[in-house]
């Protein structure tokens, strides 16, 4: 029996043995093509994403990773540039009527979609219904249908969008990757769906998508910027684990990674062979459902605020690196913000355990926390924030789906209490509309959190259009915000990029823009390895 | 008894209930014996190295990590053992209800239960998770199903075989009780291949809900699991290797010394082999 036992062993290590090699065989392509030594540029440029994006729709918004791949397939009117700065894209140039709701755009001669059609003002026209039409489920419809009249075709190249009432920020709003221009023809001919069949005017058009694995795009020769992009090709690697992703980095399989996570930093900033880009700018935040029970209480969400550990986040999510958010997120200087309520909140266990028992719930309540198994960040600060409500006798539960489901829930509004990782949306401060206005459930707001006063102050905000009255009612809103805090707000953290130190022309957006960082990936190569 | 001391000079076993002996005691008494609160958050502390207070350092969150290794064990046993006892009562069960039946019902019985065998376990273990969410109590239900297939068949086999038996058919035929002389005869037969099936379930057990708390879908934070711990220290291997090691350690030794445990009681037990030597 021994003898059997012994040559059972021994076959199973062979086969084992033998089934690794045939494995290794077929693992997928090594990274021996895409830079011939001697050429100064590669032709492929190759990059690891965290994230399989949800939807191809350049509409709905479904992460920093995917919009990295969208700002490269579609473009809008205007984008904010590398440099930081408001630019035109697809649009030569515009002005705004004496009326302050008349907006005339020229498209440019040259602009066309990926399939050789030109740009034209119907399709720009048939892009804003789109961002209005319920079907589609525009991430911002909700602040398009606010502002947006209709759109005017004058001729070919020249569309008039009008406003209901002025509308300070709509420049901005048009510089959204979600608002962008997408052709009329093509989605009635392919039933509105472009998941499935995507097709813009960016520097890249869509090749392939394995789902789960890769997606390929390729230059488009009649990009309406000379010379660009750069790179003949881009190959994005879906590569969701943090380890897998920085690895990949490592051992040169990828070129460029995003979301290098916060125990990485060190090491690749120390490392010759890599650059690694960071911009300190998005922030981890609560959000909450407000439709009914505790959570609906201000009283409730303050002393959450009070609770949470912010340190502790920082120190446990994201290795020390980031800073505790004791107010709004704005920073000082910031839309000229003095920084007035920067010390809002503070660590009190007492103080929140005192406000809990005011609202009524002085013995805590049962709650689930959403967050995501897929992004160790977002896990490691639900776990803090479990741990600091429980010292407030607030049980809660971790609910850790990946981040797909996740995203979906928090379209539906499905949580009670989530934990979000976000910049805003635009650097002008109506990006606050988004996140607090009323309304139904998205991706960036409480569910179900409805304040009068705080609409009134977002309209004001967004119509009036002298800069010192704005300033002053965003403090009000501030205020406000914070002390109903449908939002708690954890720190600041670090969105870091990391790359061979042979990729050039990337970069990092500073700010909130740091989302909107895959606009320079038209400026960037593989140099020589 | 004879199988003790047949037991005790099997090395395999003793080297099994060497280390399962102390790994038991442990899932019993482990929140009892932990030197810290396996799950006090301390982000200030994170990674420290061994000290007197935390002798294998802290994780992440500052959490001892000895004190998270000794609570951790508990949940893996617990899966393992009360899935086990499900799938044994209830495979057992089906198992002598078909046999005893016999014929076409019984067999069509017998390949109901039997398809749960043609799913890969952890893609159902999956399924049952995203279905109806993770935890401790629904990795028993797991498991239950998963194994109960294994024991359902050893009891069905043993059943059809003893009803035919001559022994049977004339105790009955003198007026004993039917049931009783099919329960102590089915018991006689099936007892030996049920515990050894009952250790090799409980190790496989283990690794299942190991490999499921590793991708997040077992246990859940802030309760440790031996599995979990190794998941969540594969981010950190460039900043403390011993956070993986650990866990790992343990986990590959309790499955080892379990799995050797069903492979001495095969030797100890199986009547067929036990004239062979």
């Amino acid at each position: 029996m021994t003898r059997c036992y012994l040559k059972q062993v021994f076959m199973t290590l062979l086969v084992a043995v033998a089934a690794m090699f045939a494995l290794a065989g077929c693992g997928g392509d090594n990274a021996a093509d895409g830079s011939s030594s001697g050429a100064a540029k590669a032709d492929e440029l190759i990059i690891g994403i965290s994230a399989d994006p949800s939807t191809l729709d350049p509409m709905v918004q479904s992460g920093q990773a995917t919009r990295l791949i969208k700002m490269n397939l579609y473009r809008g009117l205007a984008a904010y540039e590398a440099d930081g700065k408001i630019g035109m894209e697809i649009a030569d140039s515009y002005e705004i009527a004496p009326d302050n709701v008349t907006y005339t755009f020229k498209i440019k001669p040259n602009a066309k979609f990926h399939d050789g059609s030109d740009i034209t003002a119907e399709d720009v026209k048939f892009s804003m219904e789109r961002i209005l039409d319920a079907k589609v489920g525009a991430t911002f419809r909700a602040d398009f249908q606010k502002v947006l009249d209709h759109c005017e075709v004058v001729d070919n190249k020249t569309v008039k969008i009008i406003l209901k009432e002025p509308c300070a920020p709509f420049l901005d709003y048009l510089t959204l990757p979600e608002s962008v221009i997408v052709s009329k023809a093509w989605c009635e001919t392919h039933n509105n769906d472009l998941n499935s069949n995507p097709m813009g005017s960016g520097p890249y058009k869509f090749v392939s998508w394995d789902k789960g694995h890769e997606m390929m795009v390729a230059a488009f020769e009649q990009f309406y910027k000379p010379g660009k992009p750069e790179s003949k090709s881009i190959r994005f690697v879906i590569a969701p684990d943090d380890t897998t992703r920085v690895n990949a980095l490592r051992t040169g399989e990828v070129d460029l990674i995003d979301y290098v996570p916060a125990k990485e930093v060190k090491a690749l900033l120390n490392d010759q062979k890599f650059t690694v880009d960071i911009s300190e700018a998005p922030f981890m935040c609560l959000q909450f459902n407000c439709k009914e029970g505790p959570l609906a209480n201000p009283l409730v969400r303050r002393a959450i605020a009070y609770a949470v550990d912010r340190q502790g986040v920082i120190d446990a999510a994201f290795v020390g690196r980031g800073t505790p958010i004791n107010g709004f997120p704005t920073r000082k200087g910031q839309n000229n913000y003095d920084g007035k309520y920067d010390n809002y909140f503070s660590y009190d266990v007492e103080k929140a355990k005192s406000l809990l028992a005011e609202a009524g719930y002085p013995n805590g309540f049962k709650v689930k926390i959403l967050s995501s198994s897929t992004y160790d960040m977002h896990k490691q600060t639900a776990i803090v924030v479990q741990d600091s409500l429980k010292k407030i006798g607030i049980d809660a539960q971790v609910e850790l789906p990946d981040w797909s489901t996740r995203i979906e829930r928090s379209n539906k509004g499905d949580y009670e209490i989530m934990v979000s990782g976000t910049a805003g949306n635009i650097v002008d401060m109506d990006w606050c509309t988004n996140y607090f206005a009323s309304g139904e459930p998205r991706m960036n707001s409480s569910a179900w959190f409805a304040d009068e006063k705080v609409d009134s102050l977002l309209r004001e905000g967004r119509v009036t259009l002298d800069t010192q009255k704005r300033e002053a009612i965003y403090d009000q809103l501030r205020d406000r915000l914070l002390e109903l805090s449908p939002f708690v707000f954890i720190n600041y953290r670090e969105q870091c990029f990391a790359r061979g130190k042979y990729v050039q022309g990337f970069t990092n957006m500073d700010g909130i823009l740091t989302y909107n960082s895959g606009i320079s990936l038209e400026n960037t190569y593989a140099g020589k390895k | 008894m004879d199988t003790m001391k047949q037991c005790m000079k099997n090395k395999k076993f003793v080297f099994s209930a060497v280390i399962l002996i102390p790994v038991l005691f442990i899932a019993v008494f482990g929140p009892m014996l932990v030197p810290n609160d396996p799950i006090a958050i301390n982000p200030s502390i994170a990674f420290a190295s061994a000290s007197s207070q935390y002798p294998f350092g802290t994780d992440e969150f500052g959490r001892c990590i000895l004190s998270r290794l000794l609570a951790g064990i508990r949940p893996s046993m617990l899966v393992a053992f009360i899935g086990t006892l499900g799938s044994f009562t209830v495979g057992s069960l089906l198992g002598v209800v078909s046999g005893y039946t016999g014929g076409k019902t019984g067999n069509i019985i017998m390949r109901a239960v039997e398809l749960i065998l043609c799913f890969p376990p952890i893609l159902l273990a999956m399924m049952i998770v995203c279905l109806w969410g993770a935890g401790v109590r629904n990795l028993v239900i797991v498991v239950a199903i998963l194994y109960t297939p294994h024991f359902a068949r050893i009891a069905y086999s043993s059943t059809l075989k003893v009803r035919k038996m001559e022994y049977v058919e004339s105790e009955i035929s003198i007026g004993a009780s039917t049931l009783r002389v099919l329960g102590k005869t089915i018991f006689s037969n099936v007892f030996s291949p049920l515990i050894i099936q009952i250790s090799l379930t409980i190790s496989s057990a283990i690794l299942l809900e190991s490999g499921l708390s590793f991708l997040g879908l077992g246990v859940q934070p802030p309760e440790p699991s031996l599995g979990q711990m190794i998941g969540d220290a594969r981010g950190f291997l460039s900043l403390d290797v011993m956070y993986t090691v650990w866990p790992s350690l343990f986990l590959s030794l309790t499955i080892l010394a379990t799995n050797l445990m069903g492979d001495a009681l095969r030797d100890v037990l199986d009547p067929k082999l036990r004239d062979s030597f």
